[in-house]
């Protein structure tokens, strides 16, 4: 008999009858099994103290109680989904077979019969603390699988290298950015950014500082951006600014600081045709009326474009 | 106390409860020897298996001592009860709840009776009847679902019958507790 045995974990146990006698005996049987006892003097007064402190790990309810019953108690709990699992044992008397068929019905997960038994109580409450246990361990794996789904989702959209988003989040920032424009009527606007003679730049000092360079430029860019706008790893050497709330001279503005901000820099590159640092050219569009997101994109790089041929080292619009 | 059975047995089984409840206790298998030992010694109260056999011979032979019949009381459930780890302080709180409670029990079945509300005399009866079994006042127990039947169908007669057998039947648990919970 584990009668006298403390078990490894307490259950909270609520018990629930209009009854003082059947309370108290319930009372000490729980405690000798070394769990906690909550009574509770009818079903709306279990149901008022569930809704106030929360699920208890069992309920032992009596089934004939004035106001809501046993089974209806039974019900109310299981309709509440939660991770945790709450083990319902309904007691019945004896000789009311029907009823511990309506209560397993009603959600019950066991019975009990009038008389109360401390062993047979004890039988109960070994199982309720095998399946809550069950339900707890459920509960800390879908956590934990959540957390990792998480992570996983934050990997798919860094860039390893700069930890700037990547074009896959900058996608989904700029659909979400464009729909939000649209329907407000806001602005917003779109900074093409590229690395000038990058290609230059790994041929004489090699990919490593090429890629330290990018990172540089990365860290210099993400400095100089306002709250609520974000730079992105678009691929290769370019990157992007998204600048929400800005209208395009205002951009203009910022991108120009950006720029100036990774000339000073100074990161020695002999082979630039724009000076002998590392520089960037950039190209600024900004959302025009009833544009799809790639309008946007294009005005940028065409901007880009222009911007290159200009000599680099330069934000064009 | 002295434990009245033909059978052995039933004999030693209430014994055993009686003892696990802090009871010195004699043994008879009959109406005489019951007689002999009663005259010999006082007893707290005569447990017997069959009441009103042996009761008449009892006080015939000038013994007051309180008979307690198994049904009134099986004290088995109490011993059950007292095998707790707050043993029989259990046992005493449980049987002071029922006997504080009694009186209430008792106006509120003829309350509902008299108005025959069905639910409120359903509710006391179902009550009171888990109280009786927990602690194995059988009598009672059986009075109470016979009441609880009768009110959930109506039966405003019988109902009003059985609540008069209830209340007898609760004094008489509530006698037979009182002696029984103070060893």
């Amino acid at each position: 008999m584990t009668e006298t045995m403390a078990p490894s974990r307490p259950l909270n146990v609520m018990v629930v009858d209009d009854e003082a006698v059947s309370r108290v005996v319930l009372r000490s049987a729980v405690e000798d099994l070394g769990h906690i006892v909550e009574e509770a003097t009818s079903g709306d007064d279990a149901w008022a103290r569930i809704s106030r402190d929360g699920m208890p790990d069992v309920v032992i309810t009596d089934h004939l109680m004035p106001g809501i019953g046993g089974f209806e108690l039974c019900r109310r709990i299981r309709a509440l989904r939660d991770d945790s699992y709450t083990y319902v044992v309904v007691v019945t008397a004896l000789d009311d077979p029907d009823d511990v068929l309506a209560g397993m019905e009603a959600g019950a997960d066991d019975y009990l019969t009038k008389p109360l038994d401390p062993r047979q109580l004890g039988l109960r409450l070994v199982a309720a603390q095998r399946v809550t246990g069950a339900y707890r361990e459920m509960a800390g794996y879908r956590a934990e699988l959540e957390r990792a789904n998480g992570e996983l989702v934050e990997m798919a959209r860094t860039d390893p290298l700069t930890r700037l988003g990547n074009r896959r989040r900058l996608h989904e920032d700029l659909e979400a950015l464009h729909a939000r424009a649209m329907r407000y009527g806001h602005e917003y606007c779109l900074a093409l950014v590229d690395l000038d003679s990058f290609k230059a730049y790994n041929d004489t000092y090699g990919h490593s500082a090429g890629d330290d360079a990018l990172k540089a430029v990365a860290d210099a860019l993400t400095a100089e951006c306002r709250t609520g706008d974000a730079v992105y790893r678009y691929g290769g050497e370019e990157l992007v600014v998204l600048l929400s709330e800005q209208a395009l001279d205002g951009a203009c503005v910022a991108v120009e600081r950006m720029r100036n901000a990774v000339m000073m820099l100074g990161i020695p590159h002999v082979n630039n045709t724009a000076g002998g640092v590392v520089t960037i050219s950039a190209g600024v569009a900004s959302l025009t009326p009833g544009a799809q997101v790639t309008g946007v994109l294009t005005a940028a790089d065409d901007a880009l474009y222009r911007a290159k041929a200009a000599g680099k080292n330069r934000v064009t619009s | 106390m002295l434990v009245v059975d033909e059978n052995p047995e039933n004999r030693r089984a209430v014994r055993g409860s009686l003892e696990a409840l802090g009871w010195l206790v004699d043994e008879a298998a009959d109406g005489p020897q019951a007689i002999d030992a009663a005259v010999a010694r006082d007893y707290a109260a005569v447990f017997m298996d069959r009441e009103s056999s042996g009761i008449a011979g009892l006080r015939a032979a000038g013994s007051t001592a309180r008979v307690i019949g198994r049904t009134t009381v099986d004290p088995a459930r109490l011993a059950l009860l007292a095998t707790s780890r707050s043993g029989r302080d259990l046992v005493a709180e449980l049987v002071d709840l029922f006997v504080r409670s009694a009186p209430s029990r008792a106006g509120a079945l003829r309350d509902a009776a008299g108005l025959a509300d069905r639910d409120a005399l359903r509710f006391v009866a179902h009550n009171l009847r888990g109280s009786a079994g927990n602690l194995g006042a059988d009598a009672l127990r059986e009075a109470c679902t016979h009441l609880e039947n009768a009110a959930v169908a109506g039966r405003w007669a019988d109902a009003r019958a059985l609540v008069d057998t209830v209340v007898a039947e609760l004094e008489a648990a509530r006698d037979a507790l009182l002696v029984l919970a103070v060893s």
